[in-house]
């Protein structure tokens, strides 16, 4: 009778070796995914081709990498220029999610092509394409709220928690636009916390490591936001203004990344928001 | 023949001390890096429409270039400072390190002191999901009174800053598009010799419920004089501008056929990064309009360096 019982060894053993690895990738260890780009402008096919112009997004990125690893997170994956596409942000991995590039109002010609919704701007449409110069507003190349629905847990890890939008309007959106805050908070299937920016913005990589070093001194992630946001953005003596932004769930407003809870697992509904939206002037 | 001797020598020396003083000058002047701004990240439109700029003067002569000065916190002044909001953060209970200086973080209040003496304090107060309409915010009298007297208590409202405004701070959206106030900012900007200081250099103080100053953030660094620089001519500023070696805003909404710049102004811009851009530098504030080719019109400001990168060699 025993003998028998060796037989399903060898079953066991290949049932442990395709859950410890999910089990492990789905652990505690939180983990960040960046997606940036920085040559707009270069020479085609090597860059991309966008007149909108090169920002030194990918640096922002590279300069919080080290607080984040610091604070015990790891790299899922780092996607810059073209290596990264528009279905990579649209995705759901990583308990960080930090895009950093241009970003197109919802009130702009580009912006009107998204379903007048503000989008992250792409110079390609995949690996491989890039997009003409005449063809910015296409929504192969931009990524708009509708396009995003992140917190998901999934085998690979157990969702995303907290998102950074280093851009421009992305979490812009004006009273007067009805429907357009729901379409916001439609984005949240589970993520805490997205932090970004509701008008124009100005890039610069430094203001990464200061969002990065008041994360790892545990500032709440929408104060470490703001106040490097302060430190960094201009004023220019008229408008525009700069606000920063961010929408949190009411139970995750005030996280810093010391605290690493799942995400609770809901679809919301309209009417039924548990969700804070602010602004926050920042230069004026 | 004695005499001759230690005249010409003494000549000499003072001809080298001269020549080594404009050539010490010359040098200060022309290694100054360029003014290098961060670009925004939304596109702006397609170049290839004319500037234009009537009756705007031109700008003659030199202008003083000011050294940005660090103030150099160490654990004693930050103590100090921490003081004046509040916080005891004596002991060891700071974190530092040389790249972002003096950090605190005491409950729910958090002080961040660079080396260069800017500072931030924050108080994060709870804020209840639902409507605020009983808050009892001042008016933007009594804000600009509580701030103001905040700062001068402290010493921490240099002459040079002027009240700006009283704005709205934080503000909450609700998905039945109401909204509201949750603090009043009070914005104080710098004026050097009469000239507005644009970049970040300003103060901002948070007044919340109550009369509550919830964040004081103060960002400017102490000038010295350093250099005068000559005037680069308006056309040439304008072809930098065009060619994207400036800053400039345009009005949302149409696709400019033409820049149309009414107004030129003399300012300053002070950058965030001291160890990259050490300098307060003159700088051209353009205002004007652009127009489509609709003829509908929308506002357009541009800044951009106001001086020659080269100085000529001078003696004084």
């Amino acid at each position: 009778m025993r003998r028998k019982k060796w037989y399903l060894a060898p079953w066991v053993l290949g049932l442990l070796v395709i859950i410890l690895p999910i089990s492990e990738s789905a652990s505690s260890v939180p983990n960040y995914y960046f997606n940036a780009q920085s040559k707009y402008l270069g020479v085609y096919p090597d860059y991309g081709n966008c007149t909108y112009g090169n920002r030194s997004c990918t640096l922002y990125c590279d300069k919080i990498e080290p607080y984040l690893q610091a604070k015990g997170y790891s790299r899922a994956s780092k996607w810059y220029d073209r290596q990264t596409s528009p279905r990579d942000l649209s995705d759901d991995y990583g308990n960080m999610r930090i895009w950093a590039g241009h970003g197109i109002d919802y009130t702009s010609p580009e912006g009107v092509r998204q379903g007048n919704e503000s989008a992250a701007h792409f110079f390609n449409y995949d690996y491989n394409n890039y997009h003409p110069l005449t063809d910015h507003g296409n929504p192969a190349c931009n990524v708009s709220w509708s396009e995003i629905r992140w917190g998901h847990i999934n085998p690979y890890n157990d969702g995303v928690d907290y998102a950074v939008m280093y851009t421009c309007n992305f979490l812009n959106c004006n009273v007067w636009a009805w429907g357009n805050l729901n379409k916001l908070f439609q984005m949240f299937e589970g993520m805490h916390l997205m932090v970004g920016f509701a008008s124009k913005m100005y890039i610069n990589p430094d203001e990464g490591a200061w969002f990065g070093y008041y994360l790892q001194n545990n500032y709440t992630i929408k104060n470490a936001w703001i106040t490097a946001a302060q430190k960094y953005q201009y004023q220019i003596g008229t408008t525009p203004t700069v606000y920063a932004a961010w929408i949190g769930h009411v139970n995750h407003e005030n996280d810093t990344l010391a605290i690493h809870a799942d995400p609770p697992w809901y679809i919301n509904t309209f009417g039924t928001w548990n969700y804070a939206y602010r602004t926050y002037r920042v230069a004026n | 023949m004695k005499k001759q001797i230690i005249t010409w020598a003494a000549l000499s020396v003072c001809a080298l001390i001269v020549t080594g003083y404009a050539v010490h000058n010359y040098y200060r002047e022309t290694t100054i890096p360029p003014l290098k701004f961060s670009l925004p990240g939304e596109p702006g439109p397609v170049k290839n429409f004319p500037y234009e700029a009537r009756n705007v003067g031109e700008f003659t002569g030199e202008v003083d270039l000011y050294r940005l000065v660090p103030k150099r916190i160490d654990k004693a002044k930050f103590h100090d400072i921490a003081k004046k909001f509040f916080i005891n953060a004596t002991g060891e209970k700071y974190v530092y390190d040389s790249k972002h200086g003096y950090s605190y973080k005491e409950g729910n209040r958090y002080i961040s002191v660079e080396d260069g003496g800017r500072l931030i304090y924050s108080i994060e107060n709870d804020i209840e999901l639902s409507r605020k309409d009983l808050i009892s915010l001042p008016s933007d009298k009594e804000a600009a009174a509580i701030a103001t007297d905040f700062l001068q208590q402290r010493g921490l409202l240099p002459q040079n800053f002027y009240l700006s405004s009283v704005v709205e701070g934080l503000v909450t959206v609700y998905s039945d598009l109401s909204r509201d106030v949750i603090n009043k900012q009070v914005i104080y900007h710098r004026k050097i010799n009469g000239k507005e200081v644009l970049g970040v250099s300003r103060i901002q103080v948070d007044v919340g419920e109550d009369g509550m100053i919830e964040r004081v953030a103060i960002l400017y660094h102490d000038i010295e004089p350093y250099a005068k620089k000559s005037f680069k001519p308006v056309t040439m500023a304008l072809e930098d501008l065009k060619n994207e070696k400036g800053l400039e805003h345009f009005g949302k909404g149409l696709q400019p056929k033409k820049c149309q710049i009414d107004k030129i102004e003399l300012s300053y811009f002070e950058q965030p990064e001291i160890a990259n851009q050490p300098y307060l530098y003159p700088v051209y504030k353009a205002t004007g309009k652009i127009f489509d080719e609709k003829g509908d019109e929308a506002e357009y400001v541009g800044i951009v360096e106001a001086t020659q990168p080269t100085n000529p060699l001078r003696l004084w």
